[in-house]
């Protein structure tokens, strides 16, 4: 099958044109770097494949060498169709540097290029004056103007790129051509860029709105009062919404699934069967379901941000605070997604430029409170903290706990990335460093559909993936604690005296056997916890109980002091077999990970500890 | 005139002022000149200083119709001319 490329700057619209064009869901956002893999699709009898972005074709970062090597290795293949050059009408000058140097190995090598320029929407609402044709006329391909917001223009892209001919086997090898094109030497690169920078005079928007309107809220968002003050509120209002706005929804399926275990339990005569049902699968998958409207809240709220343009200015903001730890302004925005999921995010580390700060931003991330650790955040805080708010109504108690939670993460990070930075600095030394510039987006009011298309595919992926484990993990867990001696005997199950083998482990961090077996489980995947204690509770219980996890906790013994403990835990443990395996692919390195899965744990159980016998203490 | 009178560094530059680029800095790499060269910052070519950041922030400089923040390493190692050499030049 034949393929069609689509390359551009990063943060161009490519990833959104790629969707358009394949009907696939892929993240978007309003920064550079969010695609770090070559991602493709088939759509019209064609293979669209996406590129991350690049701003020419010389590599300066990760990301940007995957593009070049893929182009080189496509630009050469006698299936490749077309190239798709994405530009930013906004800023075409830049944009018009790659296209130039697609031009020119596209012409070598007999490959049809098509110029869209993207973002034309804007152009034309403000009725800026741009002059495609004329510029399609100078440098000698189709230039094309659409909106892949607005879905405009695609339909001509597609007919123009579907219309072309089949290409015949190329005679040129372009391998080798780009190491020893001119693109590397001061006079390419001046004479390059005088002729993008005379196109866009001649060609380009004719008016510097967009820009002017683009400092305006830079005077206010990078101002020295509010900068900071804003940034503050934003990740307060981060937090708070994911236990504020998820709220109503949590409680409608905890319902819904109470009634349906109840009313489902009693359709079976089998005792056993009925037992199973109840315990196992709406007590053991019910509690990890009833926490998804959060995972989805928080997906909603980073997605806003990411849409808006802010998290370029955030990076800049936080870009000195975050040196002292060795890091970079871009190790916010990788961490910022660790909260999501650390998986994507250590990938996203592919951006940052110095090989040493990349490898600190990727141990420090897995310190992130990731989305399948709010399941075990919201149980603990919802079922120990009070629901009353402080600051006279503003700042809710739960809201706080679960922000001081994320905070204890996120400091811990820091401060191992900083000893880490200092301790291996000549190791460190030898990866190079490179200096920060990152481009400042333009402002754009965030794009709802697409931000909730993927906090629902991330929300049901994440049910979906883990719901298997926890389902294999429950049944498991169900089995070992309802027999020998059936529901309601649990000390006396095999599971029971298997856990009370292994409680001293956990007795210094305040926790029975139980939350110890709960622990070992969830070492496979964090969301297995809430799941495996759902089922050991659900099968202790004695018949319509529909009391939440959090007061069954409660009213087995567990303390304040326990629960803290239990929560520290969560926040600083490496719990994640997927992100194990992604550190190993990005690093390149077995020990990485080893060493972080063994760091983090000792650090968890540590402070865990501590805190146990701290508020242990306090509270006697 | 020696062209160590003749320029300063993009980090001289006040807010709102422009200036025009003279010549890069020998510490900075082969490959970042080139990299900035790319994203617009070449010689002869006008920037402007739009802010200065909170929390001792890098710098915001406009340059070609695109934004951008740059590290003080890298904002010394572009030189401008001096206000006098761009009154000559304009």
């Amino acid at each position: 099958m034949e393929n069609v490329l689509i390359l551009g700057n990063p943060n161009s619209g490519k990833t959104l044109l790629f969707n358009r064009l394949t009907g696939l869901k892929q993240k978007v956002a309003n920064f550079p770097g969010v695609t770090v893999e070559i991602l493709s699709a088939e759509a019209d009898g064609l293979i669209v494949k996406d590129f991350p972005g690049t701003y020419s074709l010389k590599a300066l970062t990760i990301d940007e060498k995957v593009a070049i090597d893929g182009f080189k290795e496509a630009i050469v293949d006698p299936k490749t169709r077309a190239i798709i050059c994405v530009l930013d009408a906004t800023r075409l000058e830049r944009s018009l540097y790659l296209l130039l140097q697609l031009i020119e190995v596209s012409q070598r090598c007999h490959c049809p290029l098509i110029a869209a320029v993207n973002v034309i929407d804007e152009i034309i609402t403000k009725e800026i004056k741009m002059d495609l044709e004329g510029l399609s006329k100078e440098i000698g391909c189709p230039v094309l103007g659409i909106s892949a917001k607005k879905r405009k223009g695609l339909k001509e892209l597609k007919n123009l790129y579907l219309s072309l001919p089949k290409r015949k086997q190329s005679q040129t090898n372009l391998s080798n051509d780009i190491e020893l094109s001119t693109f590397n030497t001061k006079e390419e690169i001046i004479k390059l860029k005088s002729s993008a920078h005379e196109l866009s005079k001649k060609f380009g928007p004719q008016n510097d709105i967009l820009l002017k309107s683009q400092h305006r809220l830079d005077d206010f968002f990078l101002s020295s009062w509010a900068g900071p003050l804003v940034f503050a509120a934003l990740m307060l209002f981060l937090f708070q919404s994911i236990f504020t706005w998820a709220s109503p929804l949590m409680e409608g399926i905890k319902g819904f699934l109470d009634i349906s275990g109840q009313w489902a339990a009693t359709q079976v005569s089998h005792e056993i069967l009925s037992d199973f049902i109840k315990d196992a699968l709406f007590a053991g998958l019910g509690s990890f379901l009833v926490f998804a409207p959060q995972i989805f809240i928080l997906f909603i709220v980073i997605g806003l941000l990411e849409d808006s343009g802010y998290l370029a200015r955030a990076a800049v903001i936080l870009h000195k605070p975050l040196s002292l730890f060795g890091l970079s302004g871009r190790s916010f925005v990788t961490m910022l997604s660790g909260h999501a999921c650390a998986i994507p995010a250590i990938m996203s580390a592919r951006t940052i430029e110095s090989p040493r700060k990349r490898l600190l931003t990727i141990i420090a991330t897995p310190f992130m409170s990731c989305s399948a650790r709010l399941p075990v955040y919201a149980m603990l805080v919802g079922g120990f903290v009070p629901a009353t708010s402080i600051l006279g109504g503003i700042v809710g108690l739960q809201g706080l706990a679960f922000f001081m939670l994320f905070a204890i993460g996120i400091t811990m990070g820091l401060i191992v990335s900083a000893l880490l930075d200092k301790t291996l600095s000549k190791k460190t030394a030898q990866l190079g460093d490179a200096p920060f510039v990152i481009e400042l987006p333009p402002y754009r009011m965030p794009n709802w559909r697409p931000i909730v298309m993927h906090a629902l595919n991330r929300s049901f992926g994440f049910i979906k993936n883990a719901g298997f484990m926890i389902f294999s993990v429950t049944v498991v867990v169900w089995f070992l604690g309802y027999f020998p001696d059936h529901a309601g005997h649990l000390d006396t199950s095999w599971l029971g005296m298997l856990g009370k083998w292994i409680e001293p482990i956990f007795r210094p961090m305040g926790m029975d056997w139980k939350i110890g077996v709960a622990v070992l489980t969830s070492f496979l995947a964090r969301e297995v916890f809430v799941g495996t204690l759902g089922t050991l509770y659900g099968i202790e219980s004695v018949k319509g109980d529909t009391s939440s996890l959090a007061n069954r906790l409660q009213s087995s013994g567990v303390t304040l002091a326990s629960a803290l403990a239990l929560a520290v835990f969560y926040s600083l443990a490496m719990q994640c077999v997927s992100t194990l395996a992604v550190m190993k692919k990005e690093t390149g390195s077995s020990r990485i990970p080893v060493f972080v899965f063994i760091g983090m744990t000792v650090v968890a159980y540590a402070a865990a500890a501590f805190v146990f016998i701290l508020v242990k203490s306090l509270t006697q | 005139m020696s062209s160590s009178k003749k320029t300063r560094s993009l980090l001289d530059l006040k807010v709102n002022e422009e200036g025009q680029i003279y010549s890069f800095s020998a510490h900075l790499s082969h490959d970042y000149t080139i990299r900035l060269r790319e994203l617009g910052f070449r010689e002869g070519e006008f920037v402007k200083c739009l802010k200065t950041p909170p929390l001792g922030a890098p710098r915001i400089f406009e340059i070609c119709g695109s934004v951008y923040s740059m590290e003080t390493e890298i904002a010394q190692g572009i030189k401008l001319l001096s206000s006098e050499s761009e009154k000559t030049a304009k």
